[in-house]
């Protein structure tokens, strides 16, 4: 099976890989650099339970292969926020005690960290439309929605 | 996952040379979340896989003065993204809200949802009720056909070994158009359609008789995406209203033949495609009174 040498750029950190053609990038993530934020639900494109910003887009790491995220910038969740300093989506997801189990929190913090990044003022429509690829079995979208609308207000705040 | 070589092109010559020398055995490959999937559930065994992905000579959306050419490795979300809405803005608007996830729709590809040719997939209507001609590329050569002629059967295109989709273009809607699209399934996101219709009607002058009408459902006979022509006939020359839209609706019934699975019963289809049928031709009927 071919091998390639892939570079990428995740969390701010560049890294050269050497990969199998069959290894998608979830795999890259959790298991070579330890990034286990990042989830494997369905492995399928289902849930989003995989999900990682790459080049400033939001998509499924389960459905990408290793070699197709070479000369990218990935975050993940590691990359986001510290114990310390959270990011306001996280900020305010523990205000209003947005998680549940928590599988999908990851996941639901960089779809709305890369909603506000992309657009400090979203709508309710729009931030529900940014967090609808990821699947909450614990079915608790109301208060993600109500931490993402929050946040948003705070960002616009810092900045302003 | 089962194994398999990924050859990632050095541009898109490249790519080309590569499929020519390896015309068995070979898919391209660039959004991955079709294909990806069905190697992972051994639906598809195959042996190389070429990584479209980075090349960009096939990424555009481009208007002349009668048609619009999109590229096969457009996104969906590059679709969505698209600020200044053409007339067929209305189709685009409909089925980019309504295809996959936010997730999905950066990585889908235009060319992918194409070629992947089976009933799941929401853009093959639409582009066959905008009467579109697909472009097919191998090195060395060029030819054009039919996006209807294109997709033969669940599962296969007319895509020669060594071919590749490139390109999907159509003839810009006249200003006495309207169009619509709607999607059924058990959820809004991530969702495979239960039915879906695309429906493009034009107008004579005075604005109220159907000078043509072009009806595309996801599954008909042949369980693949495809026009209706009884429909489409039905339709010619009547008045545009809520009588014609109704007689119509009853002549698809006729038109379907849907089969029960696990998503649906044939009967639940049968009666949801006439109710967005309707739907589709009524939100027509609203946009060419608004002109």
């Amino acid at each position: 099976m071919a091998k390639h040498t892939v570079r990428l750029n995740v969390n701010g950190k560049d890294h050269a890989l050497i990969v199998d053609s069959t290894d998608r990038l979830l795999d890259v993530l959790r298991d070579r650099l330890n990034l286990k934020g990042v989830k494997e639900g369905c492995g399928t494109g289902d849930c989003g339970a995989c999900t990682v910003i790459m080049d400033g887009q939001l998509v499924n790491s389960c459905l990408v292969l290793a070699v197709q995220a070479r000369d990218k910038r990935i975050t993940t969740i590691e990359g986001v926020g510290t114990r310390e300093k959270p990011h306001p989506v996280q900020k305010a997801m523990m205000k209003y005690n947005a998680a549940q189990c928590g599988f999908c929190i990851p996941a639901m913090v960089l779809a709305g960290k890369n909603l506000l990044d992309h657009n400090p003022t979203p709508s309710k429509q729009e931030i529900k439309e940014s967090i609808s690829g990821v699947l909450c079995r614990c079915t608790g979208y109301y208060k993600l929605i109500t931490a993402i609308q929050e946040a948003a207000k705070e960002m616009v705040g810092v900045r302003a | 996952m089962p194994g398999f070589n990924v050859y990632v092109p050095l541009s898109f010559d490249d790519a080309l040379r590569y499929l020519e020398e390896n015309p068995t055995d070979t898919l391209p490959i660039a959004g991955s979340t079709d294909l990806l999937p069905r190697i992972r559930r051994k639906q598809v065994s195959i042996r190389n896989l070429v990584d479209l992905s980075g090349l960009s000579e096939l990424r555009y959306i481009r208007g002349d003065r009668d048609k619009i050419h999109i590229g096969a490795l457009t996104t969906i979300a590059d679709l969505r993204k698209q600020t200044d809405p053409p007339a067929w803005g209305r189709l685009l608007d409909d089925v980019t809200a309504k295809f996959g996830s936010p997730n999905i729709r950066n990585a889908a590809t235009v060319g992918g949802n194409i070629c992947a040719a089976s009933s799941s997939e929401d853009l093959i209507p639409v582009f066959l009720a905008l009467d579109a001609n697909v472009k097919a590329i191998r090195r060395g050569g060029v030819r054009e056909m039919a996006l209807k002629d294109f997709i033969v059967s669940k599962r296969r295109t007319a895509l020669h070994p060594g071919e590749i989709l490139a390109e999907v273009s159509f003839s810009k809607l006249s200003p006495r158009s309207a169009c619509s699209f709607q999607k059924l399934g058990i959820r809004n996101t991530l969702i495979i359609a239960l039915v879906s219709v695309a429906a493009v009607l034009e107008t004579d002058e005075t604005g109220s008789s159907i000078k043509s009408a072009r009806i595309a459902l996801n599954r008909l006979k042949r369980k693949i995406p495809e026009r209706s022509e009884s429909l489409e006939k039905e339709l010619l020359g009547q008045k545009l209203n809520e009588q014609t839209i109704r007689k119509a609706a009853e002549v698809l019934g006729d038109e379907l033949a849907l089969t029960s699975d696990f998503r649906a019963s044939a009967q639940y289809r049968c009666e949801a495609a006439k109710v967005l049928f309707r739907r589709a031709l009524t939100e027509c009927q609203v946009g060419i009174a608004k002109k």
